[in-house]
């Protein structure tokens, strides 16, 4: 009897304190783009980085990654500083989704088909998850021409929303990449020219997430 | 506003009661919702499409727009309203993602007729689950 009674007290004391002492809650760093841009790429990376492992699939098939994933508790530091966020890898956002184009790259109709209703799926996921985002990184593929409807809706939505963004100008180890193009097409934001395949400049990516963060 | 059943097709007048007790013609609670200026237009793209690919397109609407989370089945009532997705044919989608940034209630045409789904409550219940 008074060991359960003791046991309440112990228990409601507990949250007492927690509730006194708990953190904000966690920041949320959202990685949005197009397909193919390399957002599981960098969030491999950013993973492997801070937690040792990596958190998603890539492909060189577009919408591999058709629904949203998250690492929690990633805690990165630049020059001194030290940041928590809760990493949020999301799916290509797309205005035209075909399983035609999944089947000339060897997936069977049926799988394809699959791929691509989850892949409209993942879209509208990634949309509705935007609000919730803190900070978000929009990774671009900087061989591709940075102008369409795509990056323009997310950098102006984005704008909308008040939430702060950091552009990723994605595959610079790539001949064909022009960052100057992202920045030239953006200038507004800060544009960092990185590889998350081959880790170039991602330190540089860190110290700037603090900047935006301001 | 009228609506199409897209099982058999069947054009109803406006009336909420079959929405709810299904089509009167086959008891599908499947609907098109479509403006009298748009139901000629509408008549002609679902005839496109054969009974198949509507019916692979009806189910992957489902699978898209419905969470086994939420209490929404095969049973419900579905209505399509505003344009966000259109579903060119099974597998082949356009995705006006200015009206999804704006939550305008989710949408999908078939063709090119104004056939659209507005599940925005639906999705609102799914993030808050």
């Amino acid at each position: 009897m008074i060991s359960s009674y003791l046991k309440t007290i112990h228990k409601k004391l507990n949250s007492f304190l927690s509730s006194i002492f708990s953190k904000k809650k966690d920041l949320r760093l959202g990685l949005y783009g197009p397909p193919n841009a390399g957002k599981s790429t960098l969030a491999n990376t950013i993973s492997k980085d801070w937690l040792g492992e990596e958190m998603s699939s890539v492909s060189n098939v577009e919408h591999e990654t058709r629904e949203i994933i998250l690492k929690d508790k990633i805690e990165i530091s630049s020059n001194g500083k030290k940041l928590t966020f809760n990493l949020v890898d999301t799916p290509g956002i797309a205005t035209k989704i075909d399983y035609e184009n999944f089947v000339k790259k060897g997936i069977t109709k049926k799988d394809a088909k699959t791929r691509a209703k989850e892949a409209t799926k993942g879209v509208i996921e990634a949309i509705k998850w935007l609000d919730k985002m803190d900070v978000v990184i929009v990774v671009l593929d900087a061989t591709k021409d940075p102008v369409d409807q795509v990056n323009v809706t997310i950098l102006g939505n984005l704008e909308a929303r008040g939430i702060p963004v950091l552009v990723a100008a994605n595959k610079c180890d790539l001949k064909a990449s022009e960052v100057t193009e992202i920045r030239t097409a953006f200038p507004q934001y800060e544009v960092v020219g990185i590889s998350a395949k081959s880790r170039d400049n991602v330190d540089y990516l860190y110290e700037r997430l603090f900047e935006v963060l301001k | 506003m009228p609506n199409k059943c897209t099982n058999c097709g069947k054009i109803h007048p406006d009336d909420a009661d079959y929405l709810l007790s299904g089509c009167d013609s086959c008891g599908s609670k499947f609907f098109f919702y479509v403006t009298d200026a748009h139901i000629k237009n509408a008549q002609k793209d679902v005839e496109k499409l054969s009974k198949e690919e509507l019916k692979e397109i009806e189910q992957d609407v489902r699978d898209i727009l419905l969470d086994k989370k939420i209490k929404c089945g095969v049973d419900d009532t579905v209505i399509l309203d505003f344009e966000a997705i259109r579903v060119i044919a099974p597998g082949k989608y356009e995705i006006d993602i200015v009206n999804l940034f704006n939550q305008r209630p989710i949408v999908i045409r078939v063709g090119s007729g104004k056939y659209e789904i507005d599940i925005s409550s639906i999705v609102d219940k799914r993030l808050d689950s």
